[in-house]
């Protein structure tokens, strides 16, 4: 199944998901690639996100997770 | 996702398509973020019309390549689409509905959609699997079930199949017991669940999400014996899967269903190198050594299964925070030191209070209140 996790933050909730990897160190550079050779993400930023979509008349794409 | 499928070169071709945003939904700053668009499942990805700042896609969980370009597709056919009669605009209707929250909506809108669509539209996998996940969000156990049992024979095998499967079989699982038609709702969907572990083109996380809910109605039937099996089953293919993977980030992505697995065999020693290994590859993570503790604990290690919750807390943030406080009371708990438990959980409380409600902040209060003030219960008590 799409590996949902619900919100579960329980004594035995080890296991929440397989799906995401480590939190990336903070990084000072204006947008952050995914590991290695991917898109490159704005981090937490999502007014600057919309400023940039809305300069390239584009939809913003958003992956939201946590660092499970 | 991060370190297996979005970090794809192959998605590179659509980098110009959107501006593309990751939050990380446990940080207090992206407070504002996670109230104008709510996360209850990770990880949820959206698609948002820059224009006026509404949802029009929201998919949760994971997805491959080939899904997440379907997606790109759909997302901005679904800016451009207010209204239409084609099949396909009438799936992006649908989507926005979903992505706006109303999944009962977008459950009546997938269906009308599919029921207009020709036998071999290429969406169909797409829109059932969304079907499926939008009537279990509307909470609506026995239609998501029906709905997964009618159309799952009928699609090819491959993601959209193994997941609408498994999501049938989960609200059937998740039925109230009484219910006169989950029985055979489970007895006739787990077949199909069954064989969607040889899918192919199956990503492992969701051919691990197959086996979780396997061993789930293994559990539900009280069949020990297939449980074990299956769990067994689930943390081979696990560890093999880690075995192959190519970097220390997609490794680590597996621990949390090895830790699962592991601990549902009851075997937690199973897992203690993998989780050392991830705690040294990866020293900013506090996720290894959260998970250490757990593990542990169960082997009867509690100073080391505090250690490592310490270490933990030294980099935890967000509500992840305070499961790791819960552990590490449950933690103290067992290794006798009541006062120190009760000491864990005042700490729990304070860090609780000060979430943004956007995370969860009051019934996370309400619950560490509530182990608080049992554990103060259970001290008095005794003092008398």
């Amino acid at each position: 199944m799409r590996n949902l996790i619900p919100f579960l933050l329980t004594v035995s909730a080890v296991a929440c998901s397989t799906q995401r990897a480590a939190v990336a160190p903070a990084s000072d550079s204006p947008a952050d690639s995914h590991p290695s050779t991917g898109l490159s993400f704005i981090e937490d930023d999502y007014p600057r996100a919309l400023a940039d979509a809305k300069a390239r008349h584009v939809p913003i794409f958003v992956d939201a997770w946590a660092p499970w | 996702m991060r370190a297996n499928v979005l970090n794809d070169a192959a998605l590179m071709k659509h980098a110009r398509r959107f501006a593309w945003l990751s939050i990380d939904t446990e940080k207090p700053q992206n407070e504002a973020f996670i109230s104008q668009f709510p996360v209850d499942n990770w990880p949820t990805f959206f698609i948002i019309d820059s224009s006026n700042e509404g949802a029009v896609l929201k998919w949760l969980g994971t997805a491959n390549v080939g899904q997440l370009e379907k997606l790109f597709d759909d997302g901005e056919l679904a800016v451009r689409t207010h209204g239409g009669k084609s099949v396909e605009e009438m799936l992006a209707i649908a989507d926005r509905a979903y992505a706006e929250g109303r999944p009962a909506d977008a459950a009546k809108l997938y269906r009308e959609a599919i029921q207009s669509a020709p036998p071999k539209w290429e969406r169909r996998p797409r829109a059932v699997e969304s079907l499926v996940v939008a009537y279990q969000g509307a909470h609506q156990p026995e239609e998501c079930a029906q709905a997964a049992l009618k159309a799952v024979p009928t699609l090819p095998r491959g993601s959209s199949f193994a997941n609408a499967a498994a999501t049938g079989l989960q609200c059937a699982l998740n039925a109230p017991r009484d219910a006169p038609w989950r029985r055979d709702a489970i007895a006739a969907l787990e077949p199909w669940a069954s064989s969607a572990l040889s899918a192919p083109d199956l990503l492992a996380d969701d051919r691990s999400g197959v086996y979780d809910v396997l061993v789930q109605t293994a559990e539900s039937s009280g069949d020990k014996q297939r449980a074990k099996q299956l769990t067994g089953e689930w943390l081979s293919f696990l560890e093999e899967e880690a075995s192959r993977a190519p970097t220390p980030e997609a490794r680590a992505a597996f621990d949390s269903h090895r830790v699962l697995a592991a601990f549902k065999l009851e075997d937690p020693a199973r897992v203690i190198s993998a989780l050392q290994a991830s705690e040294r590859d990866l020293p900013q993570d506090y996720n290894p050594p959260a998970r250490l503790a757990s593990a542990y604990m169960r082997l009867g290690r509690y100073q080391e299964a505090l250690a490592a919750a310490d270490r933990a807390l030294s980099k935890a943030y967000g509500p992840r925070r305070i499961g790791i406080y819960e552990t590490k009371a449950a933690i103290n708990l067992k290794a006798g030191d009541r006062s120190a438990a009760q000491q864990t959980l005042v700490e729990a409380l304070q860090y609780a209070q000060a979430l943004p409600n956007s995370q969860h902040r009051d019934r996370t209060v309400a619950r560490v209140q509530k182990s608080l003030d049992q554990l103060r219960g259970t001290a008095a008590a005794q003092a008398r």
